[in-house]
C-alpha cells in the first residue's frame, strides 16, 4: 500500500516538473507573439521607453505626420489602437498585398492538384511502358529542393520576360514533385476493384481521376492543401526574387519587409500591426483546425 | 514453484466496473484458464496479476508475500503478449536475453559496447541461457534473425522463449494463439501443454476462445460481467455447468436449450412431452439444456423436428432440426451412417435421456437433483 | 490497354519537372563555368575559377563557416528539444493538447514577420530582451562573471555583435523549427504499441530511462533518420531572417553569411551569375548527399517491420 502510495508521489513531482518545464518553454515560444501583438496595440513613445505594459494606456498622442502636413494640432490627435492599424493599411496597398497573397497560393494548390493528381494515378493504377522509369526521375527530383535553383530559374523567367508577373510567383511551384509522390503512396491503397468497377460501368479514365479518385483522395488533398498554402503564403525568398520594385504584386511578407525597410522608430506600432495582419490569417486557421494542420504540415513525415 | 492467490479484486475504470471483487486461488504448477467473452475482465484481472494494472482493492499473493503494490519485475513473472510484444530492432537471441539483461546486469555492464566487454562472464551466461531455452522451442536457427523476419508461429515460440529464460515463478498468457492460423492454434494447443507438464510451471491463460480452455486447462474459470461463474475442471464445467450464461457459453456447438415448465410434483413438459424431473419441486417455468451429443435419433422418438441444414464434419454430422415453437433450431450429433439415412426436409424422430438434461430455472441457476433421474415408461 | 490516356496524364508533369526541376540544375552547372552576367551579350568560358574561388577566397570561408555554424547549432538542438516536448507532452495526459499548439505556432507564422519582432526584441536599447537581463542586475545573477560584465557595461548587441550574430539567429532558427520535430516525434511516438511498454516493465526495464533505450529510442529510429534530414536541409536553406536582419553584406563581418544569402547576393544583388550558381552547385550537392544518406540509412538500418 505504502509503495503504491509512493509511486503515485513521484509521479506528481514528475508531472509537475513536466509542466514547469513544457511552461518556461511556452513562454519563450510565446515571447515574440506577446510583443508583436502588444507593440501593435501601442503608442509610439511607450514603445520607445518600453511602458505602458500590455496594452499601453490608450491615451490619444500627436501624430507628427499629420501635424507636418499643415492640420491643427489638437485634429491630430490619434488613440494608438487605431493609428497603428489604419497606418498598417494606409502607408501601404495592404489589402492589395493580401489579395496577392491568395491569389497566388491558390493558383498554386489548383495548378499543383491538376497536374499532380493525373501523373500519380498514372504511376499508382496504370500499367505503361516506362513507368518505373517515371517514377524514378520523381523519386530524384524530390531531392531538389526549388529554392537552391532559384537563380536559374530566374534567369530562365527573366529571359521569357515574366519576372513581376503573377506567372514569376506561379510557375516554379507549379509541379509538386512531393503531391506526386504523396498522391501515388495514397492511390496504392485504393483497391484495383473500385477502378474496375467504374471501368466497367463504362467511364473513361479522365472520368475516373475526377470522379472516383479524387473523392477518395479528398482527406490526403486538404492535408497537402494545408502544406501547400502554408508553405506559400509565408514564403519570402522566391517573391524577393522575381518582385522587383511593382509594388501591385507584393505579397504579404514582401509587405512587410517593404515596411520595414522604411521603417524609423515612429513606425515599430504601425509595422507590428501589419505583421499581426499578416500572420493572423493562418494562426486562426490553424487555431480552428488544428489537427488538420498538424496533418498536413508534417506530411512529409509519411515518407 | 508458486501459488497465487487472488482475494476480491475490483477494479473500475471511471464509472464502469469491470471486476467486482473476484477471488481464485491457483495451485502451484497448475494451469488455469480465464474463459469468458471479450469484456468479462479476464485480460484486466491478468494484468493485475502482472502487475501491469493496479487493482482498486483486493490483494495479490504469491506463495503467501503480498505482492500487491510490487512492480511487475519484481513478481517474476513471465507474460506472453497476443502481439507477442517483441522488440523489433533486436534479434531473436537479444529479445530472449532482455529480462536477463535487465535482472542481472548492472546499468554500467549494459552499455552497448563496454558491457560485453567488462562483463563478459554474465554475458556468456545469459547467451547459454537463451541458447537452452532456444533449443527446447526448436528456435535455435533462428536466433539471427529479426522478427520482422519471422511468421507468426515463430514470433510465437519466440515470445514464449523470452518467457522461459528467466525461469519466472509463472507464466501468464494474454490469448497468445488468436493471432494464429486455425491449424497452427490447434498444434500449439497440444504445444503448450507438453511445455506445462515438462516445466511444471504455473501457467495461467487468459482467452476468449472455449476449445483452448477445455483442451489445455487443468482447471477453467469462467467469467462474465465481472465475475467469475464457475471455477473446475474442463469436463466438470462442460458436464456440470452452475448456470445456464456457463452452459451456452462452454461447448461448440452450444447447448440446446428448451422451454419447459415444471409441474411440481418431480416431472416436467418440454414440447408437450412429459420428462422425469426430481430436481423440480415447485410449479415454475425452467430451461432445460441438452448438448448436441445427447440428442438420439431414434424410431420411437418422442420429439420430431425438419432437418433444415446438415453440418457434415466428416466424424459427425451435425443435423439442424426446425421445430414449432423453438426460435432457434435445435442440433443434433448424428453418426455419418444414421445421417446418411435422413434428407434435408425430412422429418427426424429424436428424443434424449433425462440425466442428460441440465434444467435451469427462470434466473439461469442451475437446478440439481439429489438422487439420478430414471426414465417412467 | 488503357490506350494512350497515361500520356496525356503523365506529360504534363513530365514537361514541368524537366522545365522546372531539370533544366534549371544543368543551366547552374552550365553557367558556373562561365562568368556571366544578365544582360551582357555572351559569356567567358572560365573554366573551374568559380569553384576555384568559393574554395579559396575568405569571404566564402566565411559562408561556409556561418552556414556550417549555423547547421550544427540548428540541427541538434531542434532535434533535441523537439524530441524532449514530446517525450514530455506525450508524458501528459491532460493539456498536453495546449503546449503542442504553442510549440506549433512559431511553424505557422510568416518567418519574415517574426524576424522582425525578434529584432526588435533583440534590440539593445528598447528590446525587451536587454532590459530584462538589465532588471536582474544586482542579484544573485551577478555572480555569473558573463552576466557582471554586462551588467557593469551594456548587454551585448546580439544581432549586431559580430560575436554574438550568428548564435542569435541560430537561437531564432531553433525557435522556429523545434515545434515542427515535435509534432513528428508525437506521430512517432504514438505509433510505438504499448503492449512492447508492457513487455519492457515485465521484462524489468523500471526506470524511465530503460525503457526509453529499450523500447522508446530504437523505436523511434526511423523518425529520427527522417527528422534530422529534414532539418539539416531547412536549416541549410536559411535566409529569411538574414536578408531582413543584413540586407547588405551578411551581417557584422560577414558573420551571417549563410549560402542561400549569398546565392541571393551574387547572383541577384550583384549579377554576378557564374560565382551564384557555383554556389548554387555546390549547395545542391551538400542537400543530395544528405538525403542520399537518409534512403540509405532508411533502407538499411531501420527496416524492422
Amino acid at each position: 500500500m505504502s509503495e503504491a502510495r509512493a509511486q503515485s508521489f513521484r509521479f506528481n513531482t514528475g508531472a509537475a516538473t513536466t509542466h514547469a518545464i513544457l511552461i518556461v518553454g511556452a513562454l519563450i515560444v510565446l515571447l515574440p507573439f506577446y510583443t508583436m501583438i502588444s507593440l501593435s496595440l501601442k503608442a509610439p513613445h511607450e514603445i520607445m521607453q518600453q511602458t505602458g505594459g500590455f496594452i499601453g494606456a490608450q491615451e490619444a498622442f500627436r501624430d507628427d505626420y499629420c501635424v507636418k502636413l499643415g492640420n491643427a494640432a489638437e485634429n491630430c490627435m490619434v488613440n494608438p489602437i487605431i493609428y497603428n492599424y489604419s497606418t498598417a493599411f494606409e502607408k501601404a496597398p495592404l489589402v492589395r498585398y493580401l489579395l496577392n497573397g491568395l491569389i497566388v497560393t491558390v493558383s498554386i494548390f489548383v495548378i499543383q492538384v491538376l497536374v499532380a493528381l493525373p501523373c500519380a494515378y498514372a504511376l499508382a493504377k496504370l500499367r505503361f511502358w516506362g513507368r518505373e522509369a517515371v517514377f524514378a526521375l520523381v523519386l530524384f527530383c524530390l531531392l531538389i529542393p526549388v529554392h537552391a535553383i532559384a537563380l536559374p530559374l530566374y534567369i530562365m523567367l527573366a529571359k521569357a520576360g515574366l519576372t513581376n508577373t503573377y506567372a514569376a510567383l506561379i510557375i516554379p511551384w507549379t509541379i509538386s514533385v512531393f503531391g506526386i509522390f504523396l498522391m501515388r503512396q495514397f492511390f496504392m491503397t485504393v483497391p484495383d476493384d473500385l477502378i474496375d468497377a467504374a471501368r466497367m460501368d463504362g467511364m473513361t479514365e479522365f472520368a475516373i481521376i475526377w470522379r472516383v479518385m479524387l473523392p477518395t483522395a479528398i482527406p490526403a488533398l486538404m492535408a497537402f492543401g494545408i502544406f501547400s498554402v502554408v508553405a506559400h503564403w509565408n514564403d519570402y525568398f522566391w517573391p524577393r526574387i522575381v518582385i522587383t520594385g511593382n509594388r501591385d504584386l507584393f505579397t504579404p511578407p514582401l509587405g512587410l519587409r517593404e515596411f520595414k525597410g522604411d521603417a524609423d522608430g515612429d513606425n515599430f506600432g504601425p509595422m507590428m500591426a501589419t505583421a499581426c495582419i499578416i500572420v493572423t490569417p493562418l494562426i486562426v486557421c490553424f487555431l480552428l483546425a488544428q489537427r488538420r494542420f498538424i496533418e498536413g504540415i508534417t506530411l512529409s513525415g509519411m515518407k | 514453484m508458486a501459488r497465487i492467490q487472488l482475494d476480491q479484486i475490483e477494479k473500475r475504470f471511471g464509472d464502469t466496473p469491470v471486476l467486482k471483487g473476484v477471488s481464485l486461488d491457483i495451485q502451484d504448477g497448475e494451469f488455469v484458464t480465464l474463459v469468458g467473452p471479450s469484456g468479462c475482465g479476464k485480460s484486466t484481472l491478468l494484468r493485475i496479476l502482472s502487475g501491469l494494472e493496479a487493482a482498486d482493492s483486493g490483494r495479490v499473493v504469491i506463495d503467501d508475500r503480498d505482492v500487491t503494490g510490487v512492480r511487475p519485475a519484481d513478481r517474476n513473472l513471465a507474460m506472453v503478449f497476443q502481439s507477442y510484444a517483441l522488440y523489433p530492432h533486436l534479434t531473436v537471441a537479444e529479445n530472449m536475453m532482455t529480462p536477463l539483461r535487465m535482472r542481472d546486469l548492472t546499468p554500467v555492464q549494459r552499455m552497448p559496447v563496454v558491457g560485453p566487454l567488462i562483463a563478459r562472464g554474465p554475458h556468456r551466461d545469459m547467451r547459454k541461457q537463451a541458447s537452452d531455452v532456444a533449443e527446447t522451442l526448436k528456435i535455435t536457427a533462428l536466433m539471427d534473425r529479426k522478427p520482422g523476419q519471422l511468421s507468426g508461429g515463430q514470433r510465437q515460440r519466440v515470445a514464449l522463449g523470452r518467457a522461459m529464460v528467466r525461469k519466472p515463478l509463472a507464466f501468464l498468457m494474454d490469448e497468445p494463439l488468436s493471432n494464429l492460423d486455425a491449424a497452427l492454434r490447434v498444434h500449439m494447443r497440444a504445444e503448450l501443454s507438453e511445455l506445462h507438464r515438462r516445466l511444471k510451471a504455473t501457467f495461467v491463460y487468459v482467452t476468449h476462445d472455449q476449445a483452448e480452455a477445455l483442451t489445455m486447462s487443468d482447471r477453467m474459470a469462467v467469467m462474465m460481467h465481472g465475475d467469475i461463474l464457475q471455477v473446475g475442471a474442463p469436463d466438470e464445467i462442460y458436464l456440470d455447468p452452475n448456470t445456464l450464461e456457463v452452459a451456452r457459453f462452454i461447448g461448440s456447438p452450444a447447448i440446446n436449450t428448451l422451454p419447459a415448465e415444471a409441474q411440481g410434483d418431480g416431472l416436467l413438459h418440454v414440447l408437450g412431452v412429459s420428462k422425469p424431473a426430481p430436481m423440480t419441486t415447485t410449479r415454475q417455468p425452467v430451461t432445460v439444456g441438452v448438448r448436441p451429443e445427447h440428442l438420439v435419433l431414434k424410431e420411437a422418438g418422442r420429439f420430431s423436428g425438419t432437418v433444415r441444414h446438415r453440418e457434415n464434419l466428416g466424424a459427425d454430422v451435425f443435423l439442424h432440426l426446425e421445430m414449432a415453437g423453438l426460435q432457434q433450431p435445435l442440433v443434433l450429433r448424428a453418426t455419418p451412417q444414421d445421417a446418411a439415412r435422413i434428407a434435408l426436409g425430412d422429418n427426424a424422430a429424436f428424443d434424449f435421456d433425462p440425466a442428460d438434461m441440465l434444467v435451469f430455472d427462470a434466473q439461469g441457476g442451475r437446478l440439481r437433483a439429489t438422487t439420478p433421474a430414471r426414465e417412467v415408461a | 490497354m488503357q490506350s494512350r490516356a497515361h500520356l496525356w496524364f503523365i506529360g504534363p508533369a513530365m514537361a514541368l519537372m524537366f522545365i522546372v526541376l531539370l533544366i534549371p540544375i544543368l543551366i547552374a552547372v552550365g553557367l558556373s563555368l562561365t562568368d556571366y552576367s544578365l544582360g551582357n551579350q555572351g559569356a567567358e568560358f572560365v573554366g573551374l575559377e568559380n569553384y576555384e574561388r568559393i574554395f579559396t577566397r575568405s569571404t566564402y570561408e566565411k559562408m561556409f563557416v556561418a552556414t556550417f555554424r549555423y547547421v550544427f547549432v540548428v540541427v541538434p538542438l531542434t532535434v533535441g528539444l523537439g524530441l524532449g516536448a514530446a517525450l514530455l507532452i506525450h508524458s501528459l495526459g491532460r493539456f498536453g493538447d495546449l503546449y503542442k499548439t504553442i510549440y506549433f505556432l512559431p511553424v505557422m507564422a510568416a518567418l519574415i514577420a517574426m524576424a522582425i519582432v525578434w529584432e526588435f526584441a533583440f534590440h539593445p536599447t528598447i528590446g525587451i530582451i536587454n532590459s530584462t537581463l538589465e532588471k536582474g542586475c544586482g542579484t544573485f545573477l551577478e555572480a555569473w562573471p558573463w552576466y557582471a560584465k554586462g551588467c557593469e557595461r551594456t548587454f551585448p548587441l546580439w544581432l549586431n555583435d559580430r560575436d554574438y550574430a550568428i548564435w542569435t539567429v541560430s537561437f531564432i532558427g531553433v525557435w522556429q523549427g523545434f515545434g515542427f520535430n515535435m509534432v513528428l516525434y508525437l506521430a512517432g511516438l504514438t505509433s510505438i504499441p504499448p503492449q512492447l511498454y508492457d513487455a519492457a516493465e515485465m521484462d524489468g526495464a523500471t526506470r524511465g530511462w530503460d525503457r526509453f533505450r529499450l523500447v522508446t529510442w530504437p523505436l523511434l529510429g526511423p523518425t529520427t533518420v527522417f527528422v534530422v534530414t529534414i532539418s539539416f536541409i531547412r536549416s541549410f536553406q536559411v535566409f529569411d531572417m538574414v536578408e531582413a536582419f543584413y540586407p547588405q553584406g551578411g551581417g557584422p563581418s560577414k558573420s551571417v553569411f549563410v549560402m542561400m544569402f549569398a546565392i541571393y547576393e551574387k547572383g541577384i544583388q550583384q549579377n554576378l551569375m557564374g560565382i551564384g550558381a557555383a554556389i548554387t552547385v555546390v549547395f545542391l550537392a551538400f542537400v543530395m548527399v544528405l538525403t542520399v544518406i537518409q534512403r540509405w540509412l532508411v533502407e538499411r538500418r531501420t527496416h524492422y517491420v
